[in-house]
């Protein structure tokens, strides 16, 4: 069986990620000036249970670190410290630290010695301010009974236990002491009854009963104190050490030589005078209800959002075969499958729920991110986070974290001015990055926005051209410059500095987003600043479609790309030089997308105009016309991973299974739409006469 | 507080001691035995149900049996089960009680 | 009969550490994350042992003790609070408050046995 405590530590180090989270909070709520006690004591208790737990586990670096933090914070919530903001600067550095030593244990790696030292230097110098000493980490210990070195010899010990009458009042029974003192050798009891007043008068819950012991013992006189450490302050307690012990003739020698002497009545010692000491508060009533939850595995949660999937299609087969099914005929059994199908779909939400988390876990990494930036590039920024509960799913979650890095990087490291360039130009030094998250039309928009340069579109107009993404003389809209730093291709090895360093353009970002099937554009106004916008769909797993015919096979569309579905006439379809066909639509002509051709179907409808054409947009907002056979029906679809399945296929995102059984790819929008970039770029590379631009823009000059 | 199983016969009152014999118990079976003891007659304390006995009963026990003795009360305990007489050779009362035990 | 311990402490890690060493001992446990759960756990029920915590939120282990002796459920039952070494204020005021022993942090589970048993025998 695997070591147990392996399984704890994995236990330990999920705690501490939301220790982290919300002392991190805390400390930032202490920094705007919340000084409410609540947050101090909570934020006390989050450092004093990782060091509880780090030290069950040995991580002594740990441990060390966070004594001196706990300390720190014990001083202010007990009111000897007064919170100020040079503190609170400290205190969020002693954080970040404290989360790498965490990092590292949890990785097992060894960290520098003097990793940490000049905050805990800075910690201590506040502590030594108040006068109040750091308490000794390592107070002597008491000796383990069974791990004392035993002395060769037995030695011999009186003990005299005589408990005060309040002994019983914490639940310490002689009994048991006895029999532990037992342990440590031979013990001979001798009892005194002396005291025991007559039944009528005595104080049932009163100890009166009080012990002569002769104990012999290769155990020194220490661990017999610690048999008696918890009442030592509710008894008079005498050990007497009469040297070793030879043999019985030895030892009644001794008792002759007066080891019996009465042994005078020593003054009450007088029991420990309680140290004036602020007293612990209890948490305030009406603070927040504790919300009940439990953890659970995520293979657990995993399973079981896999099985409703496969629920859902089972119904949606049922539903097929029950429709064909009269209602006449069988009105109990359509209605039940009806009755089923309704079932289903609100299972299927309060399963996804289940695996909903709001975003706030991966905004809570961002503000660290931005003091680090900030700290490096000399800048000074202020993140401000809105909508941190709007929740999505895990599956979403924990793939945005990289892309929501990159783009704050960016912001602080391209968007922002240096702060004195700021002041210059009339605004605070500090900049301010706002990300917020909301839903909107069923799926969830992420916002970065920063008040910095904005986008500078002559020097990214001319970068894109040198690099050959854009023909000198392209007529480019703003917005359509402003996009073009998600153009592969675009970021070079100037654009990226030490920080942002991490070798990752914005078209990698836009990839990634578009891989989870999600879309960005920005918006920017140079002076002004920029605004990055990510859409996700809430989840991964399960999307609602658009079953289009194309030939003998269907397809899904992802519903929410889509705008219209309609059926030109002749007179809105045109052809391009390069054999493409255009359709007129709302005022403007859009590429048409031969489904058939991209995807090599045969006895496909090829004509768009006896066919239908869905519109759909894709990425910044540009249009195009899928030409498809039919419509079939709108409907929620599980997605089956292709990659997961088979192998990464360009064109197609994914796959579901219908109620006829059988497999349906899901069309990926994005990554179309690049090929028809590509493919016009090929062409266009045949004959140079023709302009490098995108589609939406070639297309429009090409027809006026 | 639940009251002892009592046999008050002719000749002696007859006591049933419960399964947990602790602190909490104390008092109870301190009045209790005083009630037993105005009634002057012998008195047989039935063991055979204690599990745990700790220092507080086993105080009133001892206690007990120094009125009986004073009074010239027939005082006896019988069915000590093993944890009753480890508790009373541990505490170190077997000397005392333990003359007085006898068997049925 | 099984001795039953109760375990209260905000740390999952610490409740389940403490569960599972004494589980091993041959003990019922039962967890609470706080001491105003803990009192609940106490109606009505006892226990052979409590061991608490000090720091945690809605009730700390000092009030819980101190509340849990007026209690006759808990009046006699060992309590252990769980305490760091450098907190020799908080045994005097568990001591006031009533506690029967301490366990210090950071402990090993023959430690956590060993205390147990002295105030619980084995």
């Amino acid at each position: 069986m695997s070591d147990p405590m392996e399984q704890f530590k994995v236990i330990f180090f999920e705690e501490c990620s939301d220790l982290l989270i919300s002392l991190e909070e805390g400390l930032m709520q202490l920094q705007a000036g919340d000084c409410d006690e609540e947050v101090v004591h909570s934020v006390f208790r989050a450092v004093h249970s990782i060091k509880g737990g780090a030290g069950a586990f040995g991580f002594d670096r740990l441990v060390s670190f966070a004594h001196i933090q706990e300390t720190l914070l014990d001083d202010i919530r007990s009111g000897a410290l007064e919170v100020e903001q040079a503190y609170m600067t400290v205190l969020l550095q002693a954080f970040d630290i404290l989360s790498e030593l965490v990092g590292a244990a949890q990785r097992d790696e060894e960290v520098a010695d003097d990793f940490g030292g000049d905050v805990a230097k800075a910690m201590k110098a506040i502590l030594d301010q108040t006068g109040v000493p750091l308490a000794e980490k390592n107070a002597t210990k008491k000796p383990d009974i069974e791990t004392d070195t035993a002395e060769k010899n037995a030695r011999l010990f009186r003990i005299l236990f005589k408990p005060y009458a309040e002994l019983f009042q914490r639940a310490n029974e002689p009994i048991l002491l006895i029999r532990e003192l037992g342990t440590l050798g031979d013990l001979t009891v001798a009892l005194d009854v002396s005291d025991v007043p007559d039944i009528e008068e005595m104080e049932a819950e009163h100890a009166y009963f009080s012990w002569d012991f002769s104990l012999i013992t290769e155990y020194d006189e220490a661990a017999i104190r610690e048999v008696f450490e918890f009442v030592e302050d509710d008894c008079d307690l005498q050990i007497t050490d009469h040297g070793v012990y030879l043999s019985p003739e030895a030892f009644v020698e001794d008792a002759q030589a007066g080891l019996f002497e009465d042994i005078e009545d020593e003054p009450d010692a007088s029991p420990d005078v309680l140290k004036p000491r602020k007293a612990v508060k209890p948490a305030k009533s009406g603070e927040a209800v504790v919300s009940q939850s439990i953890r659970v595995e995520l293979d657990k949660v995993d399973t079981l959002v896999n099985m409703v999937g496969e629920l859902v299609i089972t119904q949606a087969m049922l539903r097929e075969q029950g429709g064909e099914l009269l209602v006449e005929q069988y009105p109990n059994l359509v209605q039940g499958i009806e009755d089923l199908s309704r079932h289903i779909r609100d299972l299927q939400d309060c399963v996804m729920a289940i695996r909903a988390q709001p975003v706030k876990s991966v905004f809570s990494r961002m503000p660290r991110l931005v003091r680090e930036l900030t700290a490096s590039l000399g800048k000074k920024a202020r993140l401000v986070m809105s909508g941190e509960d709007t929740e999505v799913d895990k599956t979403v979650t924990e793939r945005i974290g990289d892309p929501l890095m990159h783009m704050i990087r960016n912001s602080v490291d391209h968007g922002l001015e240096m702060p004195d360039v700021r002041a210059k130009a009339g605004k605070s030094e500090e900049g301010v990055i706002n990300l917020s998250a909301f839903h909107r039309g069923g799926r969830i928009f992420i916002e970065i926005a920063d008040d910095g340069a904005g986008i500078n579109k002559k020097i990214v107009l001319e970068k894109a051209i040198a690099n050959g993404l854009v023909s000198p003389d392209a007529n480019l809209s703003d917005e359509e410059i402003n996009n073009l730093i998600f153009m592969p291709g675009f970021s070079t090895a100037e654009s990226v500095t030490n920080v942002s360093g991490r070798g990752v353009g914005m078209d990698v970002v836009r990839k990634n987003i578009q891989s989870l099937g999600g879309r960005i554009s920005i918006r920017s106004e140079e002076g002004k600043g920029s605004k990055f916008t990510m859409s996700l769909p809430l989840t991964l797993a399960v999307m609602d479609g658009m079953v289009v015919d194309i030939g003998p096979e269907k397809y899904i569309l992802p519903l929410v790309n889509i705008i219209q579905t309609l059926r030109p006439g002749k007179e809105d379809v045109n052809s391009l030089p390069d054999g493409r066909n255009v359709m007129m639509f709302r005022g403007e002509y859009i590429l048409l997308v031969p489904l058939y051709d991209l995807y090599h179907i045969d006895n496909a409808i090829e004509n768009p105009c006896e066919g239908l054409v869905v519109v759909v947009e894709g990425d910044g907002g540009v249009l195009m016309g899928f030409i498809v056979d039919d419509l079939v029906n709108q409907q929620q679809v599980v997605i089956k991973s292709l990659e997961a399945n088979y192998a990464l296929v360009e064109g197609v995102s994914g796959a579901t299974i219908l109620g006829n059984g059988r497999v349906s790819l899901i069309v990926d929008i994005s990554t179309i739409q690049d090929m028809s970039a590509n493919q016009l770029r090929k062409f266009q590379s045949a004959s140079p006469e023709t302009n490098k631009i995108s589609p939406q823009a070639q297309i429009s000059s090409e027809i006026h | 507080m639940t009251s002892y199983a009592m046999v008050n016969s002719d000749d002696e009152i007859s006591l049933t001691l419960k399964t947990i014999m602790d602190l909490t118990e104390a008092e109870n079976l301190r009045l209790t035995f005083l009630d037993c003891l105005t009634k002057k007659k012998p008195l047989k304390i039935l063991a055979g149900e204690v599990e745990r006995i700790t220092t507080p009963c086993l105080q009133i026990l001892f206690s007990l049996k120094n009125w009986a003795d004073y009074h010239n009360i027939d005082f006896s305990i019988v069915d000590m089960p093993q944890a009753f007489k480890t508790a009373l050779d541990d505490i170190g009362l077997e000397e005392y009680l333990a003359p007085l035990e006898q068997r049925t | 009969m099984k001795k039953t311990a109760l375990t209260i402490d905000d740390s999952k890690t610490m409740r389940d550490m403490v569960s599972f060493t004494l589980k091993n001992a041959g003990y019922d446990v039962v967890e609470a994350e706080n001491g105003q759960l803990g009192l609940d756990k106490i109606a009505g029920a006892s226990f052979d042992v409590i061991i608490t915590d000090v720091n945690m939120p809605v009730m700390d282990g000092i009030t819980f003790t101190r509340e849990a002796r007026k209690r006759a459920e808990a009046k006699t039952t060992p309590i252990l609070i769980l305490t760091t070494e450098s907190g020799s204020d908080i045994k005097n005021e568990g001591r006031s408050a009533g506690a029967t022993g301490w366990i210090v942090k950071p402990f090993n589970p023959e430690k956590l046995l060993q205390v147990v048993e002295k105030v619980c025998g084995s």
